[in-house]
């Protein structure tokens, strides 16, 4: 059955794509818009800032955001996010579900094209697939296809059915099956086997990408080179998907770890994009491009979630009522405001501002009511114990919400303390559980499903989990099995209800990026993951590096 | 003198011993997991403990020392937990690149501080040496930081005559290389020059009020004469040892500016080892750095006669 069990999912995620684009419109706000340009322009070189070096360039297997962002220009999957974060073919034509949903065939574009000349078949899907599977290859999100992961799904085979046919059977049927192959963090490129030495050691990623590896000078710079044998998708730029014409010639990723000397050296035209720049520094950046017009400036929601911890193990929050009171003390919205120069808005929901599963039922919560918030302390024994709230300096919307949240708790009459740590020692706490309450920031899940699995289990599997509930456990077990959109919906907004009476956590808005180019770059447009796509990005005439 | 070279260099290997037990067991009581940091964003526990596993962080920390001892004296530094680099490989390659930053800028700093502190300290609490102890004073309290955004802000951004960031060695392009290096080198000269013109100054002030000087002018003379031959050996040998300090300090002491000039030196590299908790990395350039420092100072102890005839080497 062609498009069966993933395209109900697919087709009804696609029916609310008008009113998605419509608020991912409202959402995204570009002081000055770059796009209309008429006449793309194909030549020169985009010179971008990183704040840290790459990991390696074998994707999904050393990785951070960084290196995600530079391989997914080599790189692609058989399938890819749109803008609107549902799943698109990309190498695939089309691809088939069976009936029962334990059968996935991906039918192969023709003509595509390895960065080395040869020609991408099944056999190399097959290849890349099983060696991912391998687990001597070191693949991070191994367990969310070998059986060992929360949702026991594995994929029995990879078998290459024609050299345009690639087939996929699984011990169950699962609605994230496609998002998984498309989640950004856990890159499944398709890469040929030369790609690996004769040992099986990693060597370089021969991709299928608008862009090639051309080299990389470690702790300096990542420069790639367009691959002139890319074949395009006929669909417009579309997230991860449609169509990607690199029309730069070179992309030059250049590492600097300052955000504010990197800023000062697109000003100075040594860059040409700085993005995630900090947010306290928009209002300037925006006086210089009224001033000058040599920027352009760019604000974008994403779906990194900032939050605010709550350690249940811990004996204060162990009860739900001092859970309530400290929501009740807390307002997401002036919180975002403070911590973001007013450019986001309040989210207690996981499921981000940007999904189409964000609903307005995600928009409710604990109002604020401060003398119901002592109320509440007192009848859960609170008796003004020192409460301490972990923070660090490294994000610092973190240590902006701490203090936020520090004010608004002391209105409501806590005694809280901001404990500042590196971040470093902040994520070893998030991890062995050592915190009582944590300022903390879960970086963009495509699919709340993915976040809600960072958040909902029992703490004696994982001390990471932070909310035991078991029957959020099992709405998020129904979530894998469910078979439309529709069902998930019904679950999301179920969990949040739950979520409404057990404040397993303390949501507070979606993150925001502010990303600045030089006048000169033209067509560019962050989005909902928060890290540049150059394809389709041009450079006007004329300018001068 | 070669006697007591020898015993300096064989004091080199206790030093190390010593350093590298610090430096393997300081890091390990900050808080703070390499294989979390690792993970990252996935926030998976499960991989966590498999990737402790793989990095050899289960194994108890006698174990983890006595491993990495072994591998250091067999030359092998190890390899970094986050990028699989050889440590030794990264340290040459960002030690080279920091050599190129902090070599033009001793240099300098030298070239200007010790006439300077001389001139200084000859015409004492004269409008002259008061300019120059305003100036030495200014430059030692502005911050590195914010010299650099300042230089940046009028050379690259306002001017446009020098690269605002980035970094050319001199054996890809020589011309590249030195308009990327003006900016860092000034920053680091300046800060460098202050310091050293300070001591110069003090040991100068110290000589100059000495009878034997007192004795060459009597003789008739010329002040030129004097400060040349009879002050310059004297005075030079106290900078001598600042000379000494000052190279192993900005070995690894230049990290803000190669932050803020996105250098890719031996100093950022350490700073993000630190952040990162990447053991191997951290251990190889403390051991590195305090290697070159020590030997550095030792070239230093073995000049010092040289300036100075009444120390004598034993």
């Amino acid at each position: 059955m062609a498009y069966g069990f993933g395209s109900l999912l697919l087709q009804a995620a696609r029916s609310r794509r008008t009113s998605l684009s419509c608020s991912i419109g409202l959402l995204l706000v570009v002081s000055h818009w770059a796009g209309a340009a008429p006449a793309p322009r194909y030549g020169g070189e985009i010179r971008v800032a990183i704040n840290s070096d790459i990991r390696s360039t074998n994707p999904g297997v050393n990785r951070d955001g960084n290196t995600d962002m530079v391989l997914y220009h080599i790189v692609e999957s058989l399938v890819a996010y749109r803008e609107d974060l549902t799943v698109a073919p990309m190498l695939a034509e089309t691809y088939a579900v069976s009936a029962d949903g334990l059968s996935y065939t991906f039918t192969l574009r023709d003509n595509l094209r390895f960065h080395n000349g040869e020609p991408v078949t099944a056999r190399e899907v097959k290849w890349s697939w099983d060696r991912l599977l391998d687990p001597d290859t070191g693949f991070r999100c191994l367990d969310w296809y070998d059986g060992s992961g929360s949702s026991g799904l594995k994929i029995l085979e990879v078998a290459a059915v024609d050299a345009g046919t690639v087939r996929f059977r699984l011990n169950r049927p699962s609605a994230l099956f496609l998002q998984r192959i498309a989640y950004i963090q856990c890159l499944t490129g398709v890469m040929h086997p030369d790609s690996v030495n004769a040992d099986g050691s990693w060597r370089e990623p021969i991709g299928t990408g608008p862009y090639r590896l051309q080299s990389w000078q470690r702790g300096k710079q990542i420069v790639l080179s367009r691959f002139a044998g890319y074949q395009s998708r006929s669909e417009a730029r579309d997230g991860l998907a449609g169509a990607k014409i690199a029309y730069a010639d070179t992309l030059r990723f250049i590492v600097n770890p300052d955000r504010i000397a990197a800023k000062v050296g697109l000003y100075a035209n040594d860059l040409d994009l700085v993005f995630a720049t900090p947010l306290g520094s928009y209002r300037e950046a925006e006086r210089r491009r009224q001033r000058r017009g040599d920027i352009n400036l760019f604000h974008q929601q994403t779906l990194d979630w900032t939050v605010l911890l709550i350690q249940s193990a811990d004996a204060l929050f162990k009860n739900e009522t001092m859970r309530r009171a400290l929501a009740h003390a807390i307002i997401p919205d002036q919180v975002a405001a403070f911590a973001s120069n007013d450019l986001a808005t309040g989210n207690a929901s996981a499921v981000a501002n940007s999904s189409p599963f964000h609903t307005a039922l995600h928009d409710t919560w604990l109002n604020y009511d401060p003398e119901r918030a002592r109320k509440l302390a007192r009848q859960a024994g609170y008796r003004g114990e020192e409460i301490v709230i972990q923070t660090n300096r490294k994000f610092s919307y973190m240590f902006d919400n701490a203090i936020a949240i520090q004010a608004m708790l002391h209105a409501a009459g806590f005694n809280v303390r901001v404990e500042v740590l590196d971040w470093a020692s902040q994520l070893s706490n998030f991890f062995s559980g050592k915190f009582q309450l944590s300022s903390f920031g879960y970086s963009a899940r495509s699919h709340p499903a993915f976040l809600y699995g960072n958040i909902i289990g029992s703490k004696n599997s994982k001390a990471t989990y932070q909310w035991e509930s078991v029957a959020a456990q099992e709405l998020l077990r129904q979530i894998e099995s469910s078979t439309d959109a529709g069902e998930q919906q019904r679950i999301f907004d179920r969990l949040h209800e739950l979520a409404k009476q057990q404040v397993p956590i303390i949501g507070l808005y979606n993150d925001h990026i502010v990303d600045i180019t030089r006048s000169h770059v033209r067509n560019y447009q962050p989005w909902v993951f928060g890290r540049p796509r150059l394809w389709g990005v041009w450079l006007e005439a004329g300018h001068t590096e | 003198m070669y006697r007591y070279a020898l015993k300096k260099i064989l004091l080199i290997i206790p030093t190390l011993l010593i350093v590298s037990l610090f430096a393997f067991t300081l890091i390990r009581m900050i808080p703070g997991d390499p294989a979390v940091m690792f993970v990252g964003d996935l926030q998976d526990a499960a991989a966590v403990q498999k990737v402790r596993r793989q990095m050899g962080l289960d194994q108890p920390v006698y174990i983890q020392y006595y491993r990495w001892v072994r591998q250091v004296a067999g030359g092998n530094l190890g390899v970094s937990l986050m990028t699989r680099e050889p440590v030794f490989n990264a340290l040459a390659e960002r030690f080279s690149v920091t050599v190129q930053v902090i070599a033009p800028a001793f240099i300098l700093a030298a070239i200007i501080a010790v006439p300077a502190g001389m001139i200084a300290a000859w015409r004492q609490n004269s409008r002259l040496d008061n300019a120059i102890v305003l100036v030495m004073i200014v430059c030692l309290s502005v911050p590195s930081f914010w010299l650099a955004l300042l230089l940046i802000l009028i050379f690259g951004v306002e001017l446009n005559w020098l690269p605002s960031i980035g970094f050319v060695s001199v054996t890809e392009d020589l011309g590249a290389a030195i308009r990327y290096l003006v900016l860092p080198v000034i920053v680091l000269t300046l800060i460098e020059m202050a310091m050293l013109t300070r001591v110069m100054r003090a040991s100068t002030i110290e000589v100059l009020n000495q009878d034997y000087i007192t004795h060459a002018r009597a003789k008739g003379l010329s002040e030129s004469i004097i400060l040349r031959r009879h002050v310059f050996k004297n005075a030079f040998a106290p900078t001598l040892t600042m000379l000494g300090l000052a190279l192993g300090s900005l070995l690894s002491g230049t990290a803000i500016i190669e932050t803020v000039f996105a250098i890719p030196g031996l100093g950022l590299y350490l700073v993000d080892a630190v952040y990162a908790r990447d053991y191997p990395v951290i251990q190889g350039t403390l051991l590195f750095v305090v290697a070159v420092y020590t030997a550095v100072n030792l070239l230093a102890d073995l000049l010092y006669p040289v300036f100075d005839p009444r120390v004598k080497l034993q």
